[in-house]
């Protein structure tokens, strides 16, 4: 390892529920222990931490939080460009950037949200890009704009509804063994699933995440300075975001990506540079987390990271390949957005570390890579591969 | 009578998008081309991305129609949709003018017989005064 290789030492996280379980305080305070703990889980007084980052219009901005918990001197603040959930990955990309340049010496990513708060992300909101063009033929939400892409994906490949189930069961299952996850105790069948309420064809209820208040941070530094602290480091092998050619709001709205690659989630290039820098391919990967804001793009996400062939998600799925402790390559071993809880993803990246450190409530033996996607469907997204000290 | 009802929200379009919805008030189905290059693009943008130029023409819409993809919405999020679920929302394209996605619905249809590749015709619909929004059905 590198001296200034960027790894994850710390990790924190809040209780996670429901959005409409009454929240203490409010996002920022949410934001605020979340990156207390991660500081303490890393043994790192709370005022060393001096650059912040977040993604996706996170609320709880930089300057309230140095000021909250007592950062004395803030050497870095920034965040991915909103493009929903896609940035979770992206904004441990910057905290890596960061320590590695050695513009600042240890940044947390962090994020915090109170949905019954600043609002649900499945509601109806009249600031949406190219709104215009949608809300008038009563496309309004993530679940309807995306559910476009999946019904495509079912066209051009024969992806079937039970296999888009066999991905929520998955995930479903891995969160009964967590006992952070919201969906902990409340487990889910094929029939169930088939039964439940459609949202927006082909999506139903138990397709879509959850929405929750809670927040999570990740504590970054150097392989160098992380020989100080209390926790075993965990390397970040390779950080990515960005976006494809002509994608804009893509299947948020827009839809100008190329037809040839409308059932994608832009992510071919990243995924490229991502195995790149990190010098292994896909099939080296022993566990990942993928964002699941719905089964089927978390579905084409595994498809643009490599995990199986383009179009082959849903055998690959339905074969129990993502499961849990069987499965070739487990998928969300904490719940996903499913079924652990809706922070964006960032609790994707804590999932990934505690698999590095031999931690997961679902634990793959031996597991040495670990791949993190960001949210797919929008602009930018992102990736992460995390490894062993 | 139109396919969503009067009161389906209708934000406010950027100033790039504006003269899109304009010529539709004229009943004219115009996407957004480059003045020096020719390539169309909907929905509109400020600058064409093949050539960088700024200079904008206003195409009418040419050649068949074709259903992309679509949804069929149960839960619509929005109150005032709530009767008329569920409703289907539709992306077609345009062989011949390849940057144009259209978001739309597909009327006088079951939603049971929407088939994706199924060729579709224009019908405006003006759901308020002044308010034209373009709408496809079935090509018979
Ligand atoms: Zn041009």
């Amino acid at each position: 390892m590198k001296p200034n290789t960027p790894c994850i030492v710390g990790i924190g996280q809040t209780a996670y529920t429901r959005w409409n379980q009454p929240v203490e305080g409010s996002d920022l305070q949410l934001a605020c222990q979340a990156v207390l703990s991660a500081a303490r889980d890393a043994g790192l007084p709370a005022r060393d931490i001096d650059g912040l980052t977040s993604f996706g219009g996170d609320v709880s901005d930089p300057p309230m939080i140095q000021a909250s918990i007592g950062i004395d001197e803030l050497r870095m603040s920034a965040m991915v460009w909103p493009g929903g959930g896609g940035g979770s990955c992206g904004s441990v990309d910057l905290a890596a950037m960061a320590v590695s340049s050695g513009q600042a010496s240890y940044v947390v990513a962090m994020r915090g949200l109170a949905q019954g708060q600043i609002g649900r992300f499945g509601r109806y909101s009249p600031n949406w890009r190219h709104g215009s063009f949608t809300h008038p033929f009563g496309l309004f939400a993530p679940p309807q704009l995306l559910a476009m892409v999946v019904r495509r994906h079912m066209h051009e490949y024969g992806t079937t509804q039970e296999q888009l189930g066999a991905f929520a069961l998955a995930c479903r299952e891995h969160a009964q063994r967590n006992p952070a996850a919201v969906m902990r105790g409340r487990t889910l069948d094929m029939e169930t699933y088939l039964s439940a309420r459609i949202i927006a064809d082909p999506l139903r209820l138990y397709d879509c995440c959850l929405e929750t208040n809670g927040a999570c941070a990740v504590l970054v530094t150097t392989w160098e300075r992380a020989r100080d602290l209390a926790a075993t480091p965990v390397p970040i092998l390779a950080s990515v975001h960005g976006s494809s050619g002509g994608w804009a709001a893509g299947p948020l709205g827009s839809y100008n990506m190329s037809l040839e690659r409308f059932t994608t989630v832009g992510a071919a290039h990243l995924a490229r540079d991502l195995y790149g820098k990190a010098g292994v391919s896909p099939s080296d990967i022993d566990v990942a987390q993928i964002y699941d804001n719905f089964t089927g793009v978390a579905m084409i996400a595994m498809e643009d990271f490599g995990l199986c062939p383009r179009g082959e998600s849903g055998p690959f799925v339905a074969s129990g390949a993502i499961r849990w402790p069987h499965g070739a390559l487990p998928v969300n071993t904490h719940g996903g957005n499913l079924s652990e809880a809706y922070i964006h993803g960032l609790n994707h990246v804590v999932e990934g570390v505690r698999q590095m450190r031999g931690q997961s409530t679902c634990q793959v033996d031996n597991a040495r890579l670990c791949l993190v996607t960001g949210g797919p469907g929008p602009a930018p997204t992102s990736g992460l591969i995390l490894g062993r000290a | 009578m139109s396919y969503l009802p009067a009161e389906t929200p209708f934000p406010e379009p950027a100033p790039w998008e504006q003269a899109f919805w304009d010529f539709c008030g004229q009943r004219s189905l115009r996407f957004q081309g480059c003045a020096r290059c020719g390539v169309v693009r909907h929905p509109p943008m400020p600058v064409c991305a093949s050539c960088q130029a700024f200079e904008i023409e206003w195409l009418e819409a040419e050649g068949d129609v074709e259903l992309f993809t679509y949804t069929i919405i149960h839960h619509p999020t929005h109150p005032d949709l709530v009767q008329a679920t569920p409703y289907n929302a539709a992306l077609v394209i345009f062989p011949r003018m390849q940057g144009v996605r259209l978001v739309t619905n597909i009327v006088d249809c079951r939603n049971d017989d929407l088939r994706i590749g199924m060729k579709l015709s224009l019908v405006w619909e003006e759901p308020t005064p002044g308010r034209v929004l373009p709408r496809f059905r079935p090509r018979v």
